[in-house]
């Protein structure tokens, strides 16, 4: 099976048993050489937690004076957490400068503080992995993991942890400062560690206080310790996994892959070579068989969680497993819509249709008692029985977190599904066979862009299964929760994401994101700016200006007399066609209602 | 209970049966002389010039598609093979669309007729399998005839699709 992935959970924890044992180490063995040892090592840790308070501040920094009093008590405890950090580092420039001499330190406690710099950098490399920098400046998200990180509750909790190390990092200064006087050059040496010691205290002192203003996140430090390396896990060979436990993994491992596949799907542009209607129809149909072993295996853990008298529990899992048959249906509804429609670009399997495929294939060999069940095998196989798919009733928090990843890999489907289909209308890349368009349709061509009404069915189509495979997903979170299963960091992760209007994905442009922009006041330009990960400052201002300007014209627009009745009465006919408007706003506004099907 | 293979070696007249022996397909024109699979597959089978088997190629799955659709709108089990049989059968059929020498439709054609019966599992994957394995020979046939490299490519990548869909209603695909 493949390895996990590091998390940065690890890397924080390492640090903190490095600093610990700093700390622990004897006082100076040999005065003057280990002096300088130690308050390099403490110079270059303070200069990795001064990274990630500079990733913190980084669009507070962009702000004119004017606007940092608006700032909310965090957003100014980690501006004055950088500046204390950045004092610390000052106070111990020196030392950093006499490091160069000193790499391979013989001090215990120096190698320490080194090892700890050395897990907070590579922790630091892991969140900066799931973001982007285009050549413009733009920060872009990379991963899923992306918009959690940026959130407010997982920046308190990074800064939580970059106080907390740094108080570590005091501590061990301290020791070392407190020695007895030695030659003057271990003086000078202890004097400026004193100095930074005090700045490297303050910002436990600030997190407190912004605690008390502010509390709350509390889902942020779970998902922060998750957050893994962005890296594609091995795909598995179908004969790596036989006993449930394994199966259990490798669906794990695959809905991962899932993930990560649909994230990228989810972000192409309207003129990319990666929309296929065809790997939409093949992830539409892998899809419908994933539901399908979905609603088996929640069945089967109800049946078993209700051999314990467990009634409340296995009620819960029969409402996944229902809401796993019902999304079946929605999945097989777009499968339909994707075989009757076709795009410029076809023999093109995705990266996200093949791993929907695997999908199919781990959880129907853990729904199924044949290990070697596969895709191709004839209706009515047996499906794995309670006994078997969780002996113990200790087993079925395991099973289930199973099923929930797969569920929530199957949202993430359904949404670059949404996405790629929304963007294919919008770049006219849609077709359609004339032969297949009834008799009226005179077209001399094989294929033509579709009648309004193919593409409207199309969004709509996909706008309902993603609708409904969220709902799924979303049965499976609480299923997790309820059964304690491991997934629940997906759950908070959700959480977290959800908990700001920049945690919406490039694909999340729809009517959610577009309801969060109303509730949060946030403009259209800006809010499409935050989907993309933009965090510049002056980029955002100018959106939010663009999107005051906008607001302006309508308000003006709209309080124009002749234009407003204009309107009304050819929307109370019916034919809103007839306001006159230019191209420009026609195919806009021909997009916006392709995009924003009626319930 | 795991569906039959087909043998490749017996062609395609023989290497559809039941379990009990018994030859299903066009082949077997008293019970299935209404079914439009059959319909189609003989069509295929008459099929001699380029146009005309790629004409038949397009209309065989395009009831390849049919068949699955009739099939889960029915009482049926669950049958994922069928479901994921559906995108090759499509690609299938759209590889053919960009034929250079696909005649235009014949909208004065007659239809295929609607079948008289549900078809079991069984019975809807052992069709498609004979309609699959024979579009594949006359679309790999065609090629080898074809002058034009836009028709050989199509011909040859859509007889890849009918493998696939082959491959997954007997058991032998992924």
């Amino acid at each position: 099976m493949t390895p996990a992935r590091p998390t940065f959970g690890e890397f924080v924890g390492a640090a903190s048993r490095h600093l610990a044992v700093a700390a622990a180490q004897p006082r100076s063995v040999t005065p003057g050489r280990d002096d300088v040892e130690q308050a390099a090592g403490l110079a270059r840790l303070a200069r990795v937690l001064t990274r990630y308070t500079s990733d913190l501040t980084r669009t507070i920094n962009d702000l004119p004076d004017e606007h940092l009093s608006g700032l909310g008590p965090w957003d100014r405890a980690a501006l004055r957490a950088h500046d204390a950090l950045t004092s610390a580092c000052r106070a111990l420039a020196q030392d950093v400068r006499a490091a160069r001499a000193v790499e391979s330190a013989s001090s215990p406690a120096a190698r320490s503080l080194y090892a700890a710099a050395r897990s907070l950098a590579a922790g630091r490399d892991l969140l900066q992995g799931h973001f982007t920098t285009e050549p413009s400046g733009a920060r872009l998200y990379r991963s899923g993991w992306s918009p959690a990180i940026t959130s407010p509750s997982v920046s308190r909790a990074v800064l939580a942890e970059v106080a907390s190390l740094a108080l570590q990092a005091a501590a061990a200064g301290n020791e070392l400062a407190s020695t007895a006087p030695g030659n003057l050059r271990a003086d000078s040496t202890r004097s400026r560690l004193s100095i930074a010691c005090y700045w490297l205290n303050q910002p436990q002192i600030l997190v407190s206080a912004a605690e008390r203003a502010e509390p709350g996140g509390e889902n942020g430090r779970e998902v922060l310790h998750a957050v893994p390396e962005n890296v594609i896990t091995a795909r598995l060979s179908p004969e790596s996994a036989r006993s449930v436990h394994e199966l259990c993994a490798a669906v794990i491992t695959t809905a991962e892959r899932v993930r990560a596949a649909a994230w990228d799907a989810a972000s192409v542009g309207p003129t990319s070579t990666a929309l296929c209607s065809i790997s939409w129809y093949r992830i539409a149909a892998a899809s419908t068989v994933t539901s399908h072993h979905c609603h088996l295996l929640y069945s089967v853990l109800a049946e078993r969680v209700a051999a314990e008298q467990n009634g409340e529990i296995s009620g819960i899992l029969a409402r996944a497993a229902s809401q796993a048959d019902r999304a079946r249906e929605y999945w097989l509804d777009s499968a339909r819509e994707f075989r009757d429609i076709a795009t410029d670009i076809h023999n093109y399997v995705s990266p996200a249709a093949a791993e929907a495929a695997d999908l199919a294939l781990w959880t129907g060999k853990l729904a199924h008692v044949d290990a070697d069940w596969t895709l191709s095998i004839g209706p009515g196989q047996p499906v794995r029985p309670a006994a078997d798919l969780a002996p113990q009733i200790a087993d079925v928090p395991g099973v289930a977190a199973a099923v929930h990843e797969a569920s929530d890999a199957l949202g993430m489907l359904a949404t670059a599904n949404l996405e790629q289909a929304r963007q294919a209308v919008r770049g006219h890349r849609l077709l359609v066979a004339t032969r297949s368009l009834p008799e009226k349709y005179d077209i001399p061509l094989r294929y033509t862009e579709p009648p309004e009404p193919y593409a409207a069915s199309l969004v709509a189509c996909c706008h309902d299964t993603a609708q409904n495979a969220g709902r799924l997903a979303e049965a499976g979170s609480e299923t997790a929760v309820r059964v304690g299963a491991p997934s629940r960091t997906l759950v908070a992760l959700r959480a977290v994401a959800r908990g700001q209007p920049e945690s919406q994905s490039p694909a999340d442009t729809g009517r959610g994101a577009r309801e969060e922009e109303k509730a949060s006041g946030i403009g259209p330009i800006e809010s499409r700016l935050r989907s993309l990960g933009i965090e510049n400052a002056r980029h955002l201002w100018r959106a939010s200006a663009i999107d005051r300007a906008a607001e302006q014209v309508i308000r003006e627009a709209t309080a124009d007399p002749p234009c407003q009745g204009q309107a009304h009465r050819a929307h109370a006919s019916g034919r809103r066609d007839q306001v006159s408007i230019g191209p420009a706003a026609r195919e806009a506004r021909a997009q916006f209602e392709q995009l924003e099907p009626e319930p | 209970m795991r569906h039959k293979r087909l043998s490749t070696e017996a062609g395609i007249r023989d290497d559809v049966r039941m379990s009990d022996g018994k030859a299903v397909g066009a082949l077997d024109l008293g019970r299935v002389a209404m079914n439009p699979t059959s319909v189609i597959r003989q069509r295929l089978e008459d099929a001699r010039d380029l146009a005309e088997i790629l004409t038949a190629a397009y209309d065989a799955f395009d009831e390849m598609l049919s068949a699955f659709d009739r099939y889960e709108n029915g009482p049926g089990p669950f049958y994922a093979a069928l479901i994921m049989a559906g995108p090759a059968a499509a690609d299938g059929r759209n590889t053919i669309g960009m034929a250079p020498s696909l005649p235009p439709p014949e909208r004065d054609r007659p239809q295929p007729p609607e079948p008289v019966n549900e078809p079991s599992a069984q019975e809807v994957a052992d069709a498609v399998a004979g309609l699959a394995a024979l579009a594949a020979r006359k679309l790999r046939a065609a090629a080898a005839a074809a002058a034009s490299a836009a028709d050989r490519s199509a011909c040859v990548q859509a007889a890849q699709y009918a493998d696939e869909v082959r491959g997954f209603m007997t058991g032998t695909g992924p």
